[in-house]
């Protein structure tokens, strides 16, 4: 099971309100504008600001 | 337990139904089991998402198919990670009492809820909440515990001055009242306590068994001992 694509359609950054974009390994939702990757954890996106982590390369 | 009464939403096929601060997932699963929606519990605690989402394989494999979808997100009630206007209806139970700023909580709310649609809160009523308050000190100094008592009109205008109207309310779990009363008396975390304890069994027997004695008895009592006030507003 993924994360619900109903769900997936009306998610955006929790900072900006911009959009985000699935990573290839599709473990984690990232926000371009922030430079920010939202951990997906058991299915579960955590979109949170405090546990976000800083977009490498 | 359901706090929010779907029925008075008017929900339709395919709509889709946000409940933040969904805990362990009681309205998810109950919007799913009743309504074709495209119901979205989100938390800050990502232990309550876990057992949501097993909550709802438990209700799926033995409850009888779900009629609508659902998905569930961590999201912080001040910063929700959701688009503007992406619900039809938005609910939220039991969560603004436990949250600094109320405000932007409510402005958030409001913001991802569609123009025309509903959004339903339920808070802890004032005078059982004050008099649990009273009785025990640590009942209200318990970490993420509950750090306001609204009163009814204090809810209506924080949604009000957003532009959104009442539409109706209601006070819902009377015969959960004494229970909190107890906890208190004999100190919150004294679960054991024998009155407690009893009231406990009572209370899962009724929310199981759901007898007609006593929704009966909890409605009689809602409008005087109702723990919780629950208001209906549309945008």
């Amino acid at each position: 099971m993924a994360v619900n694509e109903d769900l997936l359609e009306i998610l955006v950054c929790p900072k900006c309100k911009g959009p985000i974009h699935l990573t290839p390994a599709k473990d984690g939702l990232t926000c371009n504008a922030c430079k920010l990757v939202f951990e997906i954890r058991d299915d579960i996106p955590v979109m949170l600001i405090d546990e976000a982590k800083p977009l490498t390369g | 337990m359901i706090t929010i009464d779907y029925k008075r939403l008017n929900i339709s096929p395919g709509d889709r139904i946000l409940d933040m601060g969904c805990g362990p997932g009681r309205h998810v699963s109950g919007a799913c089991a009743d309504y074709e929606a495209k119901v979205v519990g989100a938390d800050i605690n990502i232990e309550d998402l876990l057992e949501a989402k097993t909550n709802i394989f438990v209700h799926e494999a033995y409850g009888g198919k779900l009629r609508g979808s659902w998905g569930l997100s961590a999201a912080d009630i001040t910063a929700l990670p959701f688009a503007d206007h992406a619900f039809d209806h938005v609910i939220c139970s039991e969560v603004l009492e436990h949250i600094p700023d109320d405000h932007s909580a409510a402005k958030e709310l409001n913001r991802v809820l569609k123009p025309g649609g509903t959004l339903t809160l339920s808070v802890p009523r004032f005078f059982p909440e004050k008099i649990c308050w009273t009785l025990s000190r640590a009942y209200c100094n318990t970490r993420g515990g509950h750090i306001r008592i609204y009163k009814k009109s204090e809810i209506v205008v924080l949604f009000e001055s957003l532009g959104l109207k009442k539409r109706f309310s209601h006070h819902a779990h009377s015969i959960h009242t004494p229970y909190w009363w107890l906890k208190c008396l004999v100190g919150p975390e004294n679960d054991a306590a024998l009155p407690v304890a009893l009231y406990n069994r009572f209370l899962t027997w009724d929310i199981m068994k759901k007898p007609k004695l006593t929704r009966s008895l909890d409605s009689l009592f809602n409008p005087v001992l109702g723990k919780s006030i629950v208001v209906y507003f549309r945008k």
